[in-house]
């Protein structure tokens, strides 16, 4: 099934929740990576305010329809809105900062 | 994917000037062509400019307006009919304003008005050739390089994708269609995703109509697509590849599974051939001291032997004293005592010569012992062995008369006996019965009178035949405690009686060398002292 990894804590006023979901396939040490990956980031820049969804396609093929999954690994803010999709190397960190939009929003 | 701009070099720029005044053809063509950067084809009318177009192509058309027959602006339309794009700059007489409009519609690069001063505006004009002429080439180049990018991208058989910065499809080409099995206009707006890339490609997986995983190389280059910054993305299938690597894995996989398996068997073998050579070196070392104790010992007793036989030659030079030097001298000796015992009257003297007589004598049969244990123990002559085949019967009559027949005394001597008595022997076997003989005698009562029985049986026990000889008397017998001791050496009897001590022991030592056994019984089983049997076996010999 799907897995979260969720560091949720008491939010300040005026603080955003991150809510992430990771689409992977299969249990490989790429895609094992990949998570490590997100949730390093997120521990070293969102102070907590995350949570991770990881979805493996592989075990649930049928959730890749409903979110329009076209390539693995895919990584979807969900919030804080508007909505952003990442796909390819995900352990290149400062690029995935960028593209989740993650310095500017995250930051105090 | 990379886009190459060349820079094009700018050549020789071609213009066809049409005018149907030959001198005004003459002064612009030579004021155009000064700098040399103009190659100048001038033409009489707008018919000959399309007929020579349809052989040739030129950077820009240069007009006049009025001619004869078709004008320079219907030039101009016809060409644009045909699709020739070819810059056209259009001249006129002053006046000539309407023509402006139509000309600046029907898409003339420049309209000009002739001036007064025609030389001056055609050294203008000369420049302004030049522009246009290199402005339409970089822009010709342009669109035959966005022409040739798009074929590129349509014909590629990586599946290609043009996404905006969000990481939405605004472009798919077919081969991207067959990857995500989707029609382009199925592709168009969704959102892929923002491309996370650097310059090496990146391993994915496409969700082929979100249902099957296909392995995919992602590569990404950032392009202006229809005047917006975009990524233009790759996909290429390795799922073959991908498959030749997972292939490959097992491969070297189950190749160190066998690697590791043939070194470990490898090393047990090295191990254990090690260990053996450890036992086999062991054993060799044992081996080594064994024989260092063997060559140890063999010299020992070659020493041995060599003293043995150094002592023996020493013994048997004694011997050969006593028996010769020593025995001839006692024989002086007994002769010359007997001759005084002859002549003597006297009585006392008599036994004063008597008793070492006897003494003489008694030394005598020691040394007469002493030589036969030589013969019988240490010499191996031919005379010592048991090589003649010798009949009892033969020797004992000599016995019988040596011992019944002694002065003074009551003696008895039976012998019961096979005819013929063979058996392997040498001269000494005589000794054997003479000592047992003599030694019934030397201890019995002097008085009371003696019996020897000599009885010899043929017997035959497991497979092999023997005789059975005793030799027994009637006289003081032997006691138990000394009967074990009788055959050793030195050892008397319990008797008074005087002699050596060696006759038993020669006895058994002759019995021993004919391959016999001896010991000694009471005549009457239980009751020692009424007489002693000596009982001997010897093997039969065959005659």
């Amino acid at each position: 099934m799907t897995s979260r990894i969720s560091k949720g804590k008491m939010m300040k006023d005026g603080e955003e929740f991150w809510d992430l979901r990771i689409y992977v396939a299969g249990e490989t040490p790429k895609m094992q990576d990949s998570v490590r990956k997100l949730q390093k980031i997120c521990d070293e820049h969102l102070n907590g305010r995350y949570s991770i969804e990881v979805i493996d396609l592989m075990k649930n093929p049928q959730l890749a329809a409903g979110e329009q999954i076209l390539a693995i690994p895919t990584v979807i803010r969900k919030l804080p809105e508007p909505v952003k999709r990442l796909i390819g190397d995900l352990t290149i960190e400062e690029k995935v900062i960028v593209g989740l939009d993650i310095k500017k929003k995250g930051t105090i | 994917m990379s886009v190459r701009i060349t820079c094009e070099i700018i050549s020789m720029i071609s213009v066809m000037l049409v005018d149907d005044q030959p001198e005004f053809q003459r002064m612009a063509k030579k004021l155009l062509e000064r700098d040399g950067g103009l190659d100048v084809t001038a033409v009489g009318s707008a018919e000959e400019a399309l007929e020579l177009l349809n052989k040739k192509t030129f950077d820009v058309i240069i007009s006049d307006y009025e001619m004869q027959g078709m004008d320079g602006i219907e030039l101009l339309e016809t060409l644009r009919a045909q699709g020739n794009d070819v810059p056209v700059i259009i001249y006129a007489s002053q006046g000539k304003e309407n023509a402006i409009i139509r000309a600046v519609r029907s898409g003339a690069e420049l309209f000009l008005q002739k001036s007064a001063d025609p030389r001056s505006q055609l050294t203008e004009l000369r420049f302004i050739v030049e522009e246009i002429a290199k402005r339409k080439r970089t822009e010709s180049a342009l669109r035959r390089r966005e022409n040739d990018f798009h074929v590129i991208v349509e014909r590629n058989a990586d599946a290609m994708l043009v996404l905006d910065n969000r990481g939405s499809i605004r472009y798919a080409n077919p081969a991207a269609n067959i990857l995500f099995n989707m029609k382009e206009s199925e592709l168009i707006g969704k959102v892929l995703g923002f491309p996370i890339i650097l310059q090496d490609p990146v391993e994915m997986y496409i969700v082929r109509g979100y249902q099957e995983f296909v392995a995919a190389e992602m590569r990404m280059v950032e392009v202006v697509w229809e005047e917006e910054p975009s990524y233009l993305i790759s996909f290429r299938d390795v799922t073959g590849h991908v498959q030749y690597e997972e292939e490959l894995e097992e491969r070297v996989h189950e190749r160190t599974a066998k690697l590791e398996n043939t070194n470990r068997q490898l090393l047990n073998e090295i191990e254990s051939r090690v260990a053996a050579e450890e036992e086999l070196r062991a054993d060799i070392e044992e081996r080594r001291t064994a024989e260092e104790e063997l060559r140890r010992e063999i010299e020992q007793r070659e020493a041995v032997e060599k003293a043995l036989i150094e002592t023996k030659s020493q013994a048997e030079l004694y011997l050969d004293l006593m028996g010769h030097d020593i025995n001839n001298l006692n024989q002086i000796g007994i002769g010359y005592l007997e001759l005084a015992m002859e002549l003597s009257d006297v009585d006392e003297i008599k036994t004063l010569i008597e008793k070492p007589l006897e003494a003489m004598k008694s030394a005598s049969e020691i040394i007469d012992n002493v030589r036969k244990l030589k013969q019988a123990t240490i010499e191996h002559s031919e005379s010592a062995n048991a090589t003649k085949i010798i009949n009892i019967n033969d020797i004992l009559p000599e016995i019988i008369k040596r011992y019944a027949q002694v002065t003074g005394r009551n003696i008895t001597i039976n012998v019961q006996s096979p005819k013929i008595c063979p058996v392997k022997a040498n001269d000494l076997i005589k000794d054997v019965f003479s000592n047992l003989v003599g030694n019934s005698v030397k201890h019995s009562d002097p008085i009371r009178p003696l019996m020897i029985d000599i009885n010899i049986k043929r017997i035959k026990e497991k497979g092999k035949e023997y005789f059975l000889c005793t030799v027994e008397d009637n006289g003081p017998g032997i006691p138990d405690w000394v009967k074990d001791r009788v055959f050793q050496r030195f050892e008397k009897g319990a008797t008074k009686a005087k002699g050596s001590g060696l006759g038993l022991y020669l006895v058994k030592k002759l019995v021993d060398g004919y391959n016999g056994v001896i010991w000694v019984e009471d005549r009457i089983p239980g009751v020692y002292n009424q007489g002693a049997k000596f009982i001997f076996t010897l093997p039969v010999a065959e005659m």
